[in-house]
C-alpha cells in the first residue's frame, strides 16, 4: 500500500468524522427550535432529525465499515438488514396509524371502533 | 482421508476449509454482517415498540425525555464517534501491518468506551437521585396526573432497557477489543492477515450506529418545550 493511498484513507476518515460531528451539533441545535403548538413544524423537525441520524449511520457504514469498497455480496448482506427493518416498521406503523384514524372516525376513544370502508367501492364489508 | 490429514494446517492464519486468506476474509465479513443483521432486528424491535408508544403517549414522553441530560448525551455521542474514528484508524494500521499502532488505537478505543460507560453510569446515578427509575421506590410521581405519570414510567422502561442493552454491547465489544489488542501485541497479525481486527471494527461501528439513533430518539424529543417552561 503506497504512502499516498494511506494518507488519502486517513484524510477520508477525518472528513467523515468532522461531518459526523457537524451533523450531531446540527441535530441538537434543530431540536431546540421552539415549535409551540405547530404540529407540522414539530413533525418536520422530527423527520429532519431522523434523516440526520440516517445520514450519520450511512456515513459510518460506507466509510468506517468499508462497505463502499466492499464486494457486491457485502452490499446485499448489509442492505438486507435494513430492508427487513423497513418492512417491519412500515407494516407495523401502517397498522397503528390507521387504527388512530379509525378511532377518530368511530367517535369517542373509549368505544371499540366499528370498521367501515370509506366508500361503497371498499372491498371489505362489515 | 490420509491426504486430508496431511493437508491439515496447524492453527494459523488460514483455516483448512478455505482456499486462501482472501476467501476466508470474505466469508468472515459476510458472517459478521449476517450477525449484525440479527442485531439490527433486535434493536429494531425495541425502536419499533418505542415509536408506537411515543406516538400514543407523546405528551408524557416529552415530559419524561425532558428529564434527561442532553449535555451528557451529546458529550457521550462525541466520545463514541471519536472511538469509532480510532477504531477505523486501528483497522487502517492493521492493513499496513503496523502492530504497534493497532495496539495504540485499540487501547484508545477501549479508553473512550470506558469513558462512555462512565458518563452513562453518572447519568443513571443522576436519574436514581431524581427517582426516575421505574421500579418500586426508585420512582416517585413526576406528574400530578397519574395517567401521565404512568406513561412517563413507560418511557423510562424503554430508556433503561435500550441504553442498558447498548451498554452491554459496548462492554462485550471492549472485552473483545482487549483480546484483539493483546493478539496484536503478540504480533499475531500481518499485512496479509488482520481479519479479527476488521471484524471487531465492524461490530464497534455498529454499536456506534445504534447510539447515533438512540440519542435523538430518546434525548431530543422537543427539548424546546422544556426551554419554554411547559
Amino acid at each position: 500500500m503506497s504512502a499516498t493511498h494511506t494518507n488519502e484513507s486517513v484524510r477520508i476518515y477525518l472528513i467523515v468524522y468532522v461531518a459526523l460531528l457537524a451533523l450531531l451539533f446540527t441535530t441538537v441545535g434543530l431540536a431546540f427550535i421552539p415549535t409551540g403548538h405547530h404540529a407540522g413544524l414539530r413533525d418536520l423537525l422530527t423527520t429532519t432529525g431522523f434523516l440526520i441520524a440516517g445520514t450519520k449511520g450511512l456515513l459510518i457504514i460506507l466509510w468506517f465499515m468499508h462497505v463502499k469498497g466492499g464486494t457486491r455480496l457485502t452490499w446485499v448482506f448489509a442492505a438486507s438488514a435494513f430492508v427487513w427493518l423497513v418492512i417491519m416498521f412500515s407494516l407495523s406503523l401502517n397498522d397503528y396509524m390507521a387504527r388512530s384514524e379509525i378511532r377518530s372516525q368511530g367517535g369517542s376513544t373509549g368505544e371499540t371502533p366499528e370498521f367501515r370502508p370509506k366508500d361503497s367501492t371498499g372491498m371489505r364489508h362489515p | 482421508m490420509t491426504q486430508l490429514a496431511t493437508e491439515f494446517h496447524p492453527p494459523g492464519d488460514l483455516a483448512h476449509h478455505f482456499n486462501d486468506l482472501e476467501q476466508q476474509k470474505e466469508a468472515a465479513t459476510l458472517g459478521m454482517w449476517l450477525f449484525l443483521a440479527t442485531e439490527v432486528m433486535l434493536f429494531g424491535a425495541l425502536f419499533l415498540g418505542y415509536t408506537v408508544y411515543r406516538r400514543m403517549h407523546y405528551e408524557a414522553f416529552v415530559h419524561a425525555s425532558n428529564h434527561l441530560y442532553i449535555s451528557l448525551g451529546t458529550i457521550n455521542t462525541v466520545v463514541l464517534l471519536t472511538s469509532s474514528l480510532m477504531m477505523a484508524l486501528g483497522v487502517h494500521a492493521a492493513r499496513r501491518g503496523d502492530s504497534t499502532w493497532i495496539v495504540r488505537y485499540l487501547l484508545i478505543t477501549i479508553a473512550l468506551g470506558l469513558l462512555f460507560i462512565g458518563i452513562k453510569l453518572t447519568e443513571y446515578y443522576l436519574d436514581y437521585r431524581e427517582r426516575l427509575i421505574p421500579w418500586g421506590d426508585w420512582w416517585r410521581p413526576h406528574s400530578a396526573d397519574s395517567r401521565i405519570d404512568r406513561e412517563m414510567q413507560l418511557f423510562f422502561v424503554f430508556y433503561f432497557i435500550m441504553t442498558m442493552l447498548h451498554a452491554i454491547h459496548m462492554v462485550i465489544g471492549m472485552s473483545i477489543l482487549g483480546v484483539i489488542a493483546w493478539l496484536a501485541h503478540k504480533k499475531r497479525f500481518s499485512e496479509k492477515y488482520y481479519t479479527p481486527v476488521d471484524m471487531i471494527g465492524l461490530y464497534w461501528h455498529f454499536v456506534d450506529i445504534v447510539w447515533v439513533f438512540l440519542f435523538p430518539v430518546l434525548y431530543l424529543i422537543n427539548p424546546a418545550a422544556r426551554a419554554a417552561g411547559h
